[in-house]
Protein backbone atom coordinates (compact mmCIF):
# COMPACT_ATOMS: atom_id res chain seq x y z
CA UNK A 1 0.00 0.00 0.00
CA UNK A 2 2.82 2.42 0.86
CA UNK A 3 4.44 1.33 -1.36
CA UNK A 4 2.34 1.66 -4.34
CA UNK A 5 1.45 5.35 -2.61
CA UNK A 6 5.16 6.15 -3.38
CA UNK A 7 4.96 4.64 -6.95
CA UNK A 8 2.16 6.76 -7.63
CA UNK A 9 3.74 10.05 -6.35
CA UNK A 10 7.08 9.75 -8.21
CA UNK A 11 4.78 8.77 -11.41
CA UNK A 12 2.79 11.84 -10.65
CA UNK A 13 6.17 14.31 -10.60
CA UNK A 14 8.06 13.08 -13.01
CA UNK A 15 5.13 12.47 -15.88
CA UNK A 16 4.25 16.28 -14.71
CA UNK A 17 7.52 17.62 -15.08
CA UNK A 18 7.81 16.17 -18.60
CA UNK A 19 4.73 17.09 -19.49
CA UNK A 20 5.68 20.83 -19.29
CA UNK A 21 9.11 20.58 -19.44
CA UNK A 22 9.95 18.12 -22.71
CA UNK A 23 6.83 17.29 -24.75
CA UNK A 24 5.93 20.85 -25.28
CA UNK A 25 9.51 21.31 -27.56
CA UNK A 26 8.97 17.50 -29.59
CA UNK A 27 5.23 18.82 -30.49
CA UNK A 28 5.50 21.03 -33.59
CA UNK A 29 1.36 20.61 -34.25
CA UNK A 30 0.54 22.09 -30.75
CA UNK A 31 -1.63 19.93 -28.28
CA UNK A 32 1.21 17.23 -26.58
CA UNK A 33 0.24 14.48 -25.51
CA UNK A 34 -1.29 14.35 -21.52
CA UNK A 35 1.47 11.93 -19.83
CA UNK A 36 -0.94 12.13 -16.63
CA UNK A 37 -3.97 10.93 -17.86
CA UNK A 38 -1.95 7.74 -18.91
CA UNK A 39 -1.21 7.06 -15.84
CA UNK A 40 -4.91 7.87 -14.37
CA UNK A 41 -6.26 5.31 -16.81
CA UNK A 42 -3.59 2.66 -15.93
CA UNK A 43 -4.42 3.34 -12.26
CA UNK A 44 -8.26 3.58 -13.03
CA UNK A 45 -7.81 0.09 -14.72
CA UNK A 46 -5.30 -1.83 -12.25
CA UNK A 47 -5.64 0.13 -9.11
CA UNK A 48 -8.87 1.15 -8.50
CA UNK A 49 -11.06 4.66 -8.67
CA UNK A 50 -9.32 5.95 -5.52
CA UNK A 51 -5.86 5.26 -6.72
CA UNK A 52 -6.27 6.99 -9.89
CA UNK A 53 -8.46 9.13 -8.37
CA UNK A 54 -5.98 10.90 -6.13
CA UNK A 55 -3.00 10.51 -8.49
CA UNK A 56 -5.38 12.77 -11.17
CA UNK A 57 -6.06 15.22 -8.54
CA UNK A 58 -2.27 15.12 -7.54
CA UNK A 59 -0.98 15.37 -11.10
CA UNK A 60 -3.46 18.68 -11.90
CA UNK A 61 -2.92 20.25 -8.84
CA UNK A 62 0.95 19.93 -10.04
CA UNK A 63 0.45 20.86 -13.73
CA UNK A 64 -1.74 23.60 -13.02
CA UNK A 65 0.41 25.20 -10.33
CA UNK A 66 3.66 25.03 -12.35
CA UNK A 67 2.04 26.38 -15.42
CA UNK A 68 -0.13 29.10 -13.51
CA UNK A 69 -3.63 27.75 -14.54
CA UNK A 70 -6.25 28.24 -12.48
CA UNK A 71 -6.01 25.79 -9.70
CA UNK A 72 -8.22 22.52 -9.49
CA UNK A 73 -9.19 23.15 -13.20
CA UNK A 74 -7.43 19.98 -14.50
CA UNK A 75 -7.46 18.12 -11.26
CA UNK A 76 -10.93 18.02 -11.54
CA UNK A 77 -10.97 16.79 -14.88
CA UNK A 78 -8.79 13.99 -14.22
CA UNK A 79 -10.85 13.14 -11.21
CA UNK A 80 -13.96 12.65 -13.51
CA UNK A 81 -12.04 10.70 -15.63
CA UNK A 82 -10.60 8.18 -13.28
CA UNK A 83 -14.00 8.32 -11.70
CA UNK A 84 -15.39 7.08 -15.81
CA UNK A 85 -12.63 4.95 -16.80
CA UNK A 86 -13.07 2.88 -13.18
CA UNK A 87 -16.32 2.50 -13.39
CA UNK A 88 -17.48 1.77 -17.01
CA UNK A 89 -14.50 -0.25 -17.53
CA UNK A 90 -14.99 -2.97 -14.17
CA UNK A 91 -18.49 -3.25 -15.08
CA UNK A 92 -18.81 -6.76 -14.67
CA UNK A 93 -18.13 -7.60 -11.28
CA UNK A 94 -17.68 -11.89 -10.17
CA UNK A 95 -20.47 -13.90 -8.40
CA UNK A 96 -20.02 -15.55 -5.50
CA UNK A 97 -17.57 -18.44 -6.04
CA UNK A 98 -16.43 -17.05 -10.26
CA UNK A 99 -13.32 -16.09 -11.45
CA UNK A 100 -12.71 -12.22 -10.95
CA UNK A 101 -12.77 -11.12 -14.86
CA UNK A 102 -9.51 -10.36 -16.12
CA UNK A 103 -8.56 -6.07 -16.38
CA UNK A 104 -9.66 -4.55 -19.49
CA UNK A 105 -7.69 -3.87 -22.22
CA UNK A 106 -5.54 -0.54 -21.80
CA UNK A 107 -5.16 1.55 -25.20
CA UNK A 108 -8.90 1.72 -26.21
CA UNK A 109 -9.38 2.98 -22.26
CA UNK A 110 -6.51 5.16 -22.61
CA UNK A 111 -8.07 6.44 -25.48
CA UNK A 112 -11.55 6.92 -24.47
CA UNK A 113 -9.63 8.96 -21.02
CA UNK A 114 -7.76 11.29 -23.17
CA UNK A 115 -10.82 12.24 -25.50
CA UNK A 116 -12.82 12.65 -22.45
CA UNK A 117 -9.95 14.56 -20.76
CA UNK A 118 -9.85 17.15 -23.69
CA UNK A 119 -13.81 17.29 -23.82
CA UNK A 120 -13.98 18.04 -20.40
CA UNK A 121 -11.07 20.33 -20.43
CA UNK A 122 -12.80 21.82 -23.50
CA UNK A 123 -16.03 22.48 -21.56
CA UNK A 124 -14.57 23.57 -17.98
CA UNK A 125 -12.99 26.57 -19.90
CA UNK A 126 -15.79 27.38 -22.08
CA UNK A 127 -17.97 27.28 -18.77
CA UNK A 128 -15.29 29.83 -16.99
CA UNK A 129 -15.32 32.09 -20.38
CA UNK A 130 -12.92 31.25 -22.77
CA UNK A 131 -14.32 31.34 -25.82
CA UNK A 132 -12.00 29.25 -28.25
CA UNK A 133 -12.28 29.14 -31.92
CA UNK A 134 -13.82 25.43 -32.13
CA UNK A 135 -12.40 24.36 -35.37
CA UNK A 136 -9.04 25.37 -34.51
CA UNK A 137 -9.54 24.09 -30.97
CA UNK A 138 -10.30 20.55 -32.49
CA UNK A 139 -7.77 20.91 -35.01
CA UNK A 140 -4.78 22.17 -32.85
CA UNK A 141 -5.45 20.88 -29.65
CA UNK A 142 -7.52 17.99 -29.09
CA UNK A 143 -6.79 15.60 -32.07
CA UNK A 144 -3.09 15.77 -31.77
CA UNK A 145 -3.33 15.59 -28.10
CA UNK A 146 -5.31 12.68 -28.13
CA UNK A 147 -2.81 11.53 -31.17
CA UNK A 148 -0.12 11.84 -29.31
CA UNK A 149 -1.33 10.89 -25.66
CA UNK A 150 -2.49 7.23 -27.72
CA UNK A 151 1.07 7.25 -29.51
CA UNK A 152 2.60 7.53 -26.16
CA UNK A 153 0.15 5.41 -24.38
CA UNK A 154 1.77 2.65 -26.42
CA UNK A 155 4.92 2.72 -24.86
CA UNK A 156 4.26 4.28 -21.20
CA UNK A 157 0.96 1.83 -20.94
CA UNK A 158 3.46 -1.24 -20.69
CA UNK A 159 5.80 0.64 -18.82
CA UNK A 160 3.43 1.41 -16.05
CA UNK A 161 2.06 -2.00 -16.29
CA UNK A 162 5.85 -3.17 -14.80
CA UNK A 163 5.29 -0.40 -11.95
CA UNK A 164 2.13 -1.32 -11.25
CA UNK A 165 1.09 -5.22 -11.98
CA UNK A 166 -2.41 -6.14 -12.10
CA UNK A 167 -3.94 -9.01 -10.03
CA UNK A 168 -2.58 -12.35 -11.46
CA UNK A 169 -5.01 -15.08 -12.62
CA UNK A 170 -3.96 -17.23 -9.71
CA UNK A 171 -5.15 -14.04 -7.38
CA UNK A 172 -8.53 -13.26 -8.96
CA UNK A 173 -9.56 -16.93 -7.79
CA UNK A 174 -11.91 -16.36 -5.03
CA UNK A 175 -10.08 -17.56 -1.83
CA UNK A 176 -12.05 -20.85 -0.11
CA UNK A 177 -12.27 -20.32 3.52
CA UNK A 178 -11.23 -22.96 5.48
CA UNK A 179 -12.55 -24.14 9.15
CA UNK B 1 -22.05 -8.07 0.46
CA UNK B 2 -21.38 -5.78 3.36
CA UNK B 3 -17.80 -5.68 2.39
CA UNK B 4 -18.81 -4.39 -1.02
CA UNK B 5 -21.02 -2.18 0.07
CA UNK B 6 -18.56 0.01 2.03
CA UNK B 7 -15.86 -0.41 -0.94
CA UNK B 8 -18.55 1.53 -2.83
CA UNK B 9 -19.13 4.01 -0.15
CA UNK B 10 -15.56 4.52 0.10
CA UNK B 11 -14.89 4.90 -3.13
CA UNK B 12 -17.86 7.55 -3.63
CA UNK B 13 -16.51 9.15 -0.85
CA UNK B 14 -12.78 9.49 -2.20
CA UNK B 15 -14.06 10.38 -5.49
CA UNK B 16 -16.44 13.10 -4.24
CA UNK B 17 -13.88 14.69 -1.44
CA UNK B 18 -11.33 15.24 -4.47
CA UNK B 19 -14.19 16.54 -6.56
CA UNK B 20 -14.62 18.86 -4.01
CA UNK B 21 -10.96 19.91 -3.24
CA UNK B 22 -10.79 20.70 -6.99
CA UNK B 23 -13.78 23.16 -6.39
CA UNK B 24 -12.72 24.63 -3.40
CA UNK B 25 -9.61 25.49 -5.50
CA UNK B 26 -10.79 26.30 -8.53
CA UNK B 27 -13.26 28.90 -6.79
CA UNK B 28 -10.12 30.09 -4.69
CA UNK B 29 -8.26 30.29 -7.27
CA UNK B 30 -10.37 32.05 -9.38
CA UNK B 31 -11.15 34.99 -6.21
CA UNK B 32 -7.77 35.23 -5.18
CA UNK B 33 -5.87 35.40 -8.44
CA UNK B 34 -2.13 35.33 -8.11
CA UNK B 35 -1.75 37.43 -5.22
CA UNK B 36 -3.44 35.39 -2.39
CA UNK B 37 -2.41 31.73 -0.88
CA UNK B 38 -3.07 30.05 -4.19
CA UNK B 39 -0.91 32.25 -6.12
CA UNK B 40 1.65 31.57 -3.07
CA UNK B 41 1.25 27.62 -3.51
CA UNK B 42 2.24 28.12 -7.73
CA UNK B 43 5.33 30.08 -6.95
CA UNK B 44 5.76 27.61 -4.48
CA UNK B 45 5.48 24.77 -6.95
CA UNK B 46 7.09 26.72 -9.81
CA UNK B 47 10.26 26.86 -7.53
CA UNK B 48 10.23 23.64 -6.12
CA UNK B 49 9.88 22.11 -10.03
CA UNK B 50 12.15 24.59 -11.51
CA UNK B 51 15.30 22.48 -11.00
CA UNK B 52 13.81 19.23 -12.04
CA UNK B 53 12.46 20.85 -15.55
CA UNK B 54 15.84 22.30 -15.92
CA UNK B 55 17.06 18.87 -15.97
CA UNK B 56 14.09 17.32 -18.44
CA UNK B 57 14.70 20.24 -20.59
CA UNK B 58 18.66 19.83 -20.45
CA UNK B 59 18.39 16.11 -21.11
CA UNK B 60 15.76 16.02 -23.57
CA UNK B 61 17.56 18.87 -25.28
CA UNK B 62 19.41 16.85 -28.33
CA UNK B 63 16.15 15.08 -28.79
CA UNK B 64 14.65 18.60 -29.71
CA UNK B 65 17.26 19.21 -31.57
CA UNK B 66 17.41 16.41 -33.41
CA UNK B 67 13.37 16.71 -34.13
CA UNK B 68 13.70 20.38 -35.08
CA UNK B 69 16.54 19.25 -37.86
CA UNK B 70 14.34 16.51 -39.17
CA UNK B 71 11.36 18.64 -38.87
CA UNK B 72 13.64 20.87 -41.13
CA UNK B 73 14.28 17.94 -43.46
CA UNK B 74 10.67 17.71 -44.89
CA UNK B 75 10.65 21.48 -45.62
CA UNK B 76 13.63 20.80 -47.75
CA UNK B 77 11.91 18.10 -49.83
CA UNK B 78 11.46 20.08 -53.15
CA UNK B 79 15.36 21.45 -52.69
CA UNK B 80 17.14 18.31 -54.55
CA UNK B 81 20.47 20.18 -53.24
CA UNK B 82 19.99 21.32 -49.48
CA UNK B 83 18.40 17.41 -49.27
CA UNK B 84 21.61 16.09 -50.53
CA UNK B 85 23.63 18.24 -47.88
CA UNK B 86 21.48 17.27 -45.20
CA UNK B 87 21.92 13.86 -45.57
CA UNK B 88 25.31 14.37 -45.66
CA UNK B 89 24.81 16.36 -42.51
CA UNK B 90 23.12 12.77 -40.91
CA UNK B 91 24.33 11.24 -37.91
CA UNK B 92 24.35 12.00 -34.08
CA UNK B 93 27.79 14.20 -34.19
CA UNK B 94 26.66 16.48 -37.11
CA UNK B 95 23.37 17.13 -35.62
CA UNK B 96 25.07 17.97 -32.24
CA UNK B 97 27.51 20.24 -34.27
CA UNK B 98 24.43 22.17 -35.99
CA UNK B 99 22.48 22.13 -32.67
CA UNK B 100 25.87 23.81 -31.13
CA UNK B 101 26.27 26.06 -34.45
CA UNK B 102 22.28 26.90 -34.29
CA UNK B 103 22.61 28.19 -30.56
CA UNK B 104 25.75 30.61 -31.49
CA UNK B 105 23.84 32.17 -34.18
CA UNK B 106 20.54 32.54 -31.85
CA UNK B 107 22.97 34.02 -29.23
CA UNK B 108 24.43 36.12 -31.78
CA UNK B 109 21.75 37.10 -32.79
CA UNK B 110 20.08 38.62 -29.14
CA UNK B 111 23.94 39.59 -28.79
CA UNK B 112 23.74 41.52 -31.92
CA UNK B 113 19.70 42.96 -31.10
CA UNK B 114 21.07 43.55 -27.55
CA UNK B 115 23.47 46.38 -28.62
CA UNK B 116 20.91 47.98 -31.01
CA UNK B 117 18.85 48.65 -27.56
CA UNK B 118 21.05 51.79 -26.52
CA UNK B 119 20.02 52.59 -22.77
CA UNK B 120 17.32 50.13 -22.17
CA UNK B 121 18.86 47.11 -19.96
CA UNK B 122 18.51 43.64 -20.60
CA UNK B 123 19.07 40.53 -18.86
CA UNK B 124 19.51 36.75 -21.15
CA UNK B 125 17.88 33.41 -20.07
CA UNK B 126 16.37 30.25 -21.02
CA UNK B 127 13.03 28.58 -21.48
CA UNK B 128 12.52 25.99 -18.97
CA UNK B 129 8.90 25.36 -19.65
CA UNK B 130 6.12 25.63 -21.90
CA UNK B 131 2.06 25.46 -21.66
CA UNK B 132 1.27 22.23 -22.81
CA UNK B 133 -1.99 22.95 -24.46
CA UNK B 134 -3.32 25.56 -26.66
CA UNK B 135 -5.44 27.27 -24.18
CA UNK B 136 -2.50 28.93 -22.63
CA UNK B 137 0.55 30.76 -24.20
CA UNK B 138 3.17 30.67 -21.75
CA UNK B 139 6.77 30.26 -21.52
CA UNK B 140 8.57 29.54 -18.02
CA UNK B 141 12.06 31.29 -18.23
CA UNK B 142 14.71 30.51 -15.39
CA UNK B 143 15.63 34.43 -14.46
CA UNK B 144 13.16 36.34 -12.24
CA UNK B 145 13.77 39.34 -9.35
CA UNK B 146 17.11 37.88 -8.80
CA UNK B 147 18.30 38.95 -11.84
CA UNK B 148 16.13 41.86 -12.26
CA UNK B 149 12.97 40.51 -13.86
CA UNK B 150 9.66 42.30 -12.82
CA UNK B 151 5.87 41.63 -13.49
CA UNK B 152 5.23 43.34 -17.75
CA UNK B 153 8.85 43.60 -18.77
CA UNK B 154 9.22 43.09 -22.17
CA UNK B 155 10.73 39.43 -23.61
CA UNK B 156 12.70 38.97 -26.70
CA UNK B 157 14.09 36.38 -28.23
CA UNK B 158 16.53 35.74 -31.23
CA UNK B 159 15.79 35.35 -34.52
CA UNK B 160 17.25 34.69 -38.16
CA UNK B 161 18.84 38.56 -38.04
CA UNK B 162 18.45 40.02 -34.82
CA UNK B 163 15.26 39.55 -32.13
CA UNK B 164 11.85 40.20 -32.22
CA UNK B 165 9.14 40.46 -29.42
CA UNK B 166 7.43 37.34 -27.91
CA UNK B 167 5.69 38.81 -25.15
CA UNK B 168 5.85 40.11 -21.47
CA UNK B 169 6.57 38.81 -18.02
CA UNK B 170 3.73 38.16 -16.27
CA UNK B 171 4.20 36.27 -12.82
CA UNK B 172 7.41 36.40 -11.16
CA UNK B 173 9.17 34.38 -8.69
CA UNK B 174 12.96 34.77 -7.48
CA UNK B 175 14.60 32.89 -9.94
CA UNK B 176 11.63 32.13 -12.35
CA UNK B 177 9.09 33.93 -14.54
CA UNK B 178 6.38 33.12 -16.32
CA UNK B 179 6.34 35.44 -19.92
CA UNK B 180 2.65 35.25 -21.44
CA UNK B 181 3.44 35.34 -25.48
CA UNK B 182 1.77 37.71 -27.88
CA UNK B 183 -0.42 34.71 -29.47
CA UNK B 184 -2.65 35.04 -25.89
CA UNK B 185 -5.57 36.57 -27.13
CA UNK B 186 -5.49 38.93 -23.71
CA UNK B 187 -1.95 40.36 -24.71
CA UNK B 188 -1.99 43.14 -26.94
CA UNK B 189 0.58 45.63 -27.63
CA UNK B 190 0.49 49.18 -29.40
CA UNK B 191 2.72 48.32 -32.33
CA UNK B 192 3.01 50.84 -35.83
CA UNK B 193 4.46 50.02 -39.23
CA UNK B 194 8.21 50.89 -39.46
CA UNK B 195 8.48 53.95 -42.15
CA UNK B 196 5.06 54.84 -41.29
CA UNK B 197 4.79 57.01 -38.87
CA UNK B 198 0.73 57.55 -38.81
CA UNK B 199 0.41 53.86 -39.03
CA UNK B 200 -0.10 53.28 -35.20
CA UNK B 201 -2.03 50.59 -34.04
CA UNK B 202 -2.83 47.67 -31.55
CA UNK B 203 -1.80 44.16 -32.50
CA UNK B 204 -2.79 40.89 -30.95
CA UNK B 205 -2.95 37.73 -31.56
CA UNK B 206 -5.50 37.02 -34.79
CA UNK B 207 -8.48 35.18 -34.28
CA UNK B 208 -9.36 31.99 -35.80
CA UNK B 209 -6.12 31.46 -37.08
CA UNK B 210 -2.80 29.96 -35.08
CA UNK B 211 0.72 31.35 -34.79
CA UNK B 212 -0.88 34.65 -36.72
CA UNK B 213 -0.82 38.67 -35.16
CA UNK B 214 -3.63 41.30 -36.44
CA UNK B 215 -2.82 44.75 -36.57
CA UNK B 216 -5.75 46.82 -35.83
CA UNK B 217 -7.06 50.22 -35.73
CA UNK B 218 -4.85 51.58 -38.93
CA UNK B 219 -6.50 53.83 -40.32
CA UNK B 220 -7.79 53.47 -44.31
CA UNK B 221 -5.93 56.29 -45.69
CA UNK B 222 -2.71 54.96 -43.94
CA UNK B 223 -0.88 53.06 -46.37
CA UNK B 224 0.14 49.95 -45.50
CA UNK B 225 1.87 46.71 -47.43
CA UNK B 226 2.73 43.54 -47.45
CA UNK B 227 5.88 42.97 -46.57
CA UNK B 228 6.43 46.18 -44.25
CA UNK B 229 7.89 45.26 -41.28
CA UNK B 230 5.99 45.77 -37.94
CA UNK B 231 7.31 47.13 -34.61
CA UNK B 232 6.29 47.94 -31.01
CA UNK B 233 5.16 52.21 -31.15
CA UNK B 234 6.11 52.63 -27.48
CA UNK B 235 3.97 55.67 -26.39
CA UNK B 236 4.65 58.54 -23.31
CA UNK B 237 1.51 60.39 -22.71
CA UNK B 238 2.59 62.58 -19.17
CA UNK B 239 3.65 59.96 -16.74
CA UNK B 240 1.86 57.26 -18.79
CA UNK B 241 4.09 54.89 -20.60
CA UNK B 242 3.65 51.85 -22.73
CA UNK B 243 5.89 48.98 -21.36
CA UNK B 244 7.50 48.11 -24.52
CA UNK B 245 10.14 50.51 -25.67
CA UNK B 246 9.74 51.89 -29.47
CA UNK B 247 11.59 49.95 -32.10
CA UNK B 248 11.33 46.36 -31.50
CA UNK B 249 10.52 44.33 -33.95
CA UNK B 250 7.14 41.48 -33.93
CA UNK B 251 6.56 40.75 -37.34
CA UNK B 252 6.06 41.36 -41.27
CA UNK B 253 2.50 42.54 -42.89
CA UNK B 254 1.83 39.54 -44.94
CA UNK B 255 -2.03 40.98 -46.24
CA UNK B 256 -3.63 44.00 -46.19
CA UNK B 257 -7.62 43.34 -46.78
CA UNK B 258 -10.19 46.04 -46.95
CA UNK B 259 -12.30 47.43 -44.10
CA UNK B 260 -13.29 46.12 -40.88
CA UNK B 261 -16.74 45.83 -39.96
CA UNK B 262 -16.78 49.53 -38.93
CA UNK B 263 -15.42 50.53 -42.25
CA UNK B 264 -13.20 53.11 -40.97
CA UNK B 265 -9.91 50.65 -40.49
CA UNK B 266 -7.80 48.06 -42.16
CA UNK B 267 -7.70 44.31 -41.31
CA UNK B 268 -3.43 44.00 -41.70
CA UNK B 269 -2.15 40.40 -41.35
CA UNK B 270 1.31 39.73 -39.08
CA UNK B 271 3.27 37.02 -39.30
CA UNK B 272 6.01 37.41 -36.45
CA UNK B 273 9.64 37.17 -36.55
CA UNK B 274 9.82 34.59 -34.08
CA UNK B 275 9.12 31.14 -33.93
CA UNK B 276 7.25 30.62 -30.83
CA UNK B 277 7.16 26.55 -31.23
CA UNK B 278 11.12 26.80 -30.53
CA UNK B 279 11.68 29.34 -27.83
CA UNK B 280 14.95 28.27 -26.34
CA UNK B 281 16.98 31.36 -25.45
CA UNK B 282 15.25 34.77 -24.55
CA UNK B 283 16.75 38.58 -23.60
CA UNK B 284 14.00 40.31 -20.35
CA UNK B 285 14.55 44.32 -21.10
CA UNK B 286 14.04 46.06 -18.00
CA UNK B 287 12.73 49.57 -20.01
CA UNK B 288 11.89 51.40 -16.55
CA UNK B 289 14.66 50.72 -15.02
Amino acid sequence: MILDAVKIALCVFVLAILEVAATPQLTPFGGGPDLIVILVVALALWRGVEAAAVAGFAGGLLLDAITYEHLGMASLVYVGVAWAVATLAHRSEAGPGMLEPPPPRALPWLVAGATAAQFGSLILHVLLGDHPAAGILFWHQIAPAILQTTLLGLVLLPLLRRIFRPPSAMSRVPRIATA
Amino acid sequence: MLLSKNRIIRRRAVVGLLLAASLTLLTLSFRQGSTGFVGEIQRNAVSITAPFATVAHRVTRPAVDAWSWASGLTSARDSTERLKRLQDQYGAQQVRYQAATEEVARLKALLHFRSTLGQTKSVAGQVLSQSPNAYQNTVTIDIGTSAGVAINDPVVAPTRDSGALIGKVSQVTAGQAVVTLLLDPQNYVSAGVQGEPNAVGLIKAASGQVGILSLELIPNAVHVAAGDVVTTAGFQVKRLASYYPPGIPIGRVTSVSGNDTTGDTKVIQVTPFADFRYITDVLVLEPRR
